[in-house]
């Protein structure tokens, strides 16, 4: 049983496809609580796929990709920001016309160089067994930055999760904090993604921090246990992707998934139980 | 919308659990979860060859992993011969294109004494695990750039974009001095008149043969060699469409394995064996396709892959469905009105479809011109399956030959 838990991890591309993918559970795992209590959860969907055209764009074009992709989120960012100030239209709506417009945008590029060998799945799903160590100092990079954003700027960001309108009065500047929420998805997904892939950046952002909503009482030990769940689901989805066969990084982005699910069934259980006890 | 981190969106009945029970259930979460998904799958050790250190068959074994079933299929060849295992990463029908290796295939590779791939960026998904393993310590030897090859040429009827571009085409090796010297002379021309230097000549060939002909893939560096820059003037990696240089190609994995063997001769000897009977197949193929008249020979097919085939046996390329060497692009409608144009226009009897690779672009080009026009599926970028009769290098080309000479009216 060790030995099947240890030995997808014995070669140097192994270990370094698990680094990157812890790296990103933790990053993800900060980053995501903020996001789940802030309920953007659809706003770091679209993220996720509106970096894409800028990542492709950088790539026909031949300049860092990290750079097409920082672009894509200013991008992004500004067109829903003008969507909701000219308009009275809803921020999901705004979110949403930005989403498919940066996707479809993303596949136009692609399909427009004519011979682009990497494609959307490259980008989506990431590349988990490629990891280089240059990828891994800038995810690493990224992660100290995300942690200590957290913890210097952790009661605005509080105040802004729970109440704008009180944060506005203590004075603790909510639109200041949302525009550093903001900054630090961008970090956390453009960090990420060609270690394991858009998408799986968007499953540790949300699985782990939602699993750990369920049991955790307060933002601190949510986070820690967001931490801990994303931690286990890299390293346990890589064993089974070793084991199965299967894709690395869907296989992580899998477990984060069937964890929560687990885990809300698990607690329903026990509440019940425990109310049937109180009656009794 | 707004949540509270706990679920107490209901009242309940107890005293608000403690942090600690809080956690503890988590816990019991994630071992239940933990328990169930390793219930779900044993321990299977997931059809991986495992064990690649050392005992293989013969004296000189050796343990060799091949990323194509083309080339798994020769590098057998040789090692049947000389002693050893062939493990080939990808299953009949794959498209080498976008083939991603899982974990423990990756594992195979940095553990194999060779790896045997085809580089020009064919192996489009699985470039960056393929790096891994080599800073890992794997021996990748890639053959497509040692072969001569050829630039992706322009299929549209200027095919003058490429003409006055010899640099791509000047390839590493000795064939091709008169081509370098070419263009020393050219480059000598621009010297100011009144400077004698005999030497000068060489040092440009030297410096225009040495450009861009490495043995590396040329993949750029900063991008993490994802994707290499696939503009035009790439070269096509698709070079085992043209057995000569199959043969060729077989002849120096020979060698390369006669390096990491304790039985060199073997492996030489072995190489050269193999090579000599593709050469038959060679001109065996040769003989299929010459029955094809002078005028039917042009082929249309899915993707940019047989610019190998055509330059080696005399076809013209008319036009590629999906635009590019790699399957991984798209046309536009504009590009398929266009190929529908060529195909009235150039009067050919059939299009070539890709055996492995279903494309609905290929069945609606079909549909639009007509019941006169054949689609026949050839053997692309993979073996047939088991009984296809393209189960093997030899018999996909020699299937291909048949149906293309058949198409033809050969």
């Amino acid at each position: 049983m060790i030995d099947w838990l240890i030995e997808p991890f014995e070669l140097g591309f192994q270990q370094r496809a698990l680094m990157g993918g812890a790296l990103a559970g933790v990053i993800s795992a900060v980053v995501g609580t903020w996001l789940v209590l802030r309920g953007m959860s659809f706003f770091g969907d679209a993220f996720v796929h509106g970096v894409v055209p800028g990542i492709a764009a950088a790539v026909v074009l031949d300049v860092n990709p990290v750079l097409g992709a920082v672009v894509a989120a200013a991008v992004m960012v500004a067109g829903i920001e003008l969507v909701n100030r000219q308009t009275a239209l809803r921020e999901d709506t705004a979110i949403g016309l930005l989403f498919v417009g940066m996707l479809a945008l993303g596949v136009v590029i692609i399909s427009s160089s004519n011979a682009y060998t990497g494609d959307l799945t490259a980008i989506l799903f990431g590349d988990a067994l490629g990891v280089t160590t240059g990828d891994l100092v800038g995810q690493a990079i990224a992660g100290v930055v995300v942690l200590a954003v957290s913890l210097v700027l952790y009661r605005p960001l509080l105040a802004l999760c729970f109440d704008g309108r009180k944060a506005e009065l203590l004075g603790l500047h909510p639109r200041r904090a949302h525009g550093v929420l903001l900054v630090m998805i961008a970090a956390a997904v453009i960090a990420s993604y060609q270690s394991v892939g858009t998408l799986l950046v968007f499953g540790l952002l949300i699985g782990p921090p939602a699993t750990a909503a369920l049991v955790a009482r307060t933002v601190r030990s949510m986070m820690a246990l967001a931490t801990a769940i994303a931690l286990v689901s890299v390293w346990f989805g890589l064993v089974l992707s070793y084991h199965l066969g299967t894709a690395g990084s869907a296989t992580m982005a899998l477990v984060p998934i069937v964890v929560f699910f687990v885990t809300l069934f698990v607690t329903r259980v026990r509440a019940a139980w425990q109310r049937r006890s109180v009656r009794a | 919308m707004r949540f509270s981190p706990t679920p107490r969106s209901r009242p309940t009945t107890h005293a608000s659990p403690s942090r600690k029970g809080g956690r503890r259930r988590a816990l019991i979460g994630l071992g239940a979860a933990t328990a169930l998904l390793a219930a779900a799958c044993g321990s299977d050790d997931g059809g991986a060859a495992g064990a690649a250190d050392g005992a293989g068959g013969g004296g000189g074994g050796v343990t060799v992993v091949a990323t194509t079933t083309m080339l798994g299929d020769v590098t057998g060849a040789i090692v049947e011969c000389a002693g050893g295992q062939v493990t080939t990463l990808m299953s009949p029908g794959v498209d080498p294109h976008d083939f991603a290796a899982s974990s423990a295939q990756v594992a195979e590779l940095v553990r194999a004494d060779l790896v045997v791939a085809n580089g020009l960026g064919l192996e489009g998904a699985l470039q960056n695990a393929m790096e891994g393993a080599e800073a890992d310590g794997a021996t990748v030897f890639e053959v497509a750039p040692l072969v001569d090859p050829i630039a992706y040429d322009d299929h549209d009827d200027h095919a003058d974009d490429h003409s006055d571009d010899h640099s791509d085409e000047v390839a590493a090796g000795d064939e091709h001095d008169d081509h370098a010297d070419d263009h020393a002379d050219e480059h000598a021309d621009e010297v100011a008149a009144g400077d004698e230097h005999d030497d000068h000549a060489d040092d440009h060939a030297e410096g225009v043969a040495g450009d861009d002909h490495g043995e590396e893939v040329p993949v750029a560096d900063d991008d993490h060699g994802d994707e290499g820059d696939h503009d035009h003037g790439d070269e096509d990696p698709h070079f085992w469409q043209d057995v000569a240089r199959m043969a060729t190609a077989v002849e120096l994995i020979g060698a390369e394995l006669a390096e990491v063997s304790n039985d060199p001769e073997a492996f030489v000897a072995c190489g050269e064996q193999v090579a000599e009977d593709l050469r038959a197949l060679d001109a065996e193929v040769r003989a299929l396709l010459e029955t094809v008249p002078e005028d039917q020979r042009v082929l249309i097919t899915d993707h940019d892959a047989f610019g190998y085939l055509a330059d080696a046996y005399g076809f013209e390329i008319a036009g590629v469905v999906v635009p590019g060497g790699s399957t991984q692009a798209a046309a536009s409608s504009q590009e398929l009105a266009d190929l529908v144009e060529v195909v009235s226009a150039e009067g050919v009897s059939a299009i070539f479809s890709n055996a492995t690779l279903s494309s609905s672009l290929v069945d609606a080009l079909s549909a639009e011109v007509g019941d006169d026009v054949d689609v026949v599926e050839l053997y692309v970028d993979s073996l047939g399956p088991e009984g296809s009769g393209a189960d093997t290098y030899a018999g996909m080309m020699r299937t291909n030959a048949e149906r293309i000479a058949a198409a033809l009216g050969g």
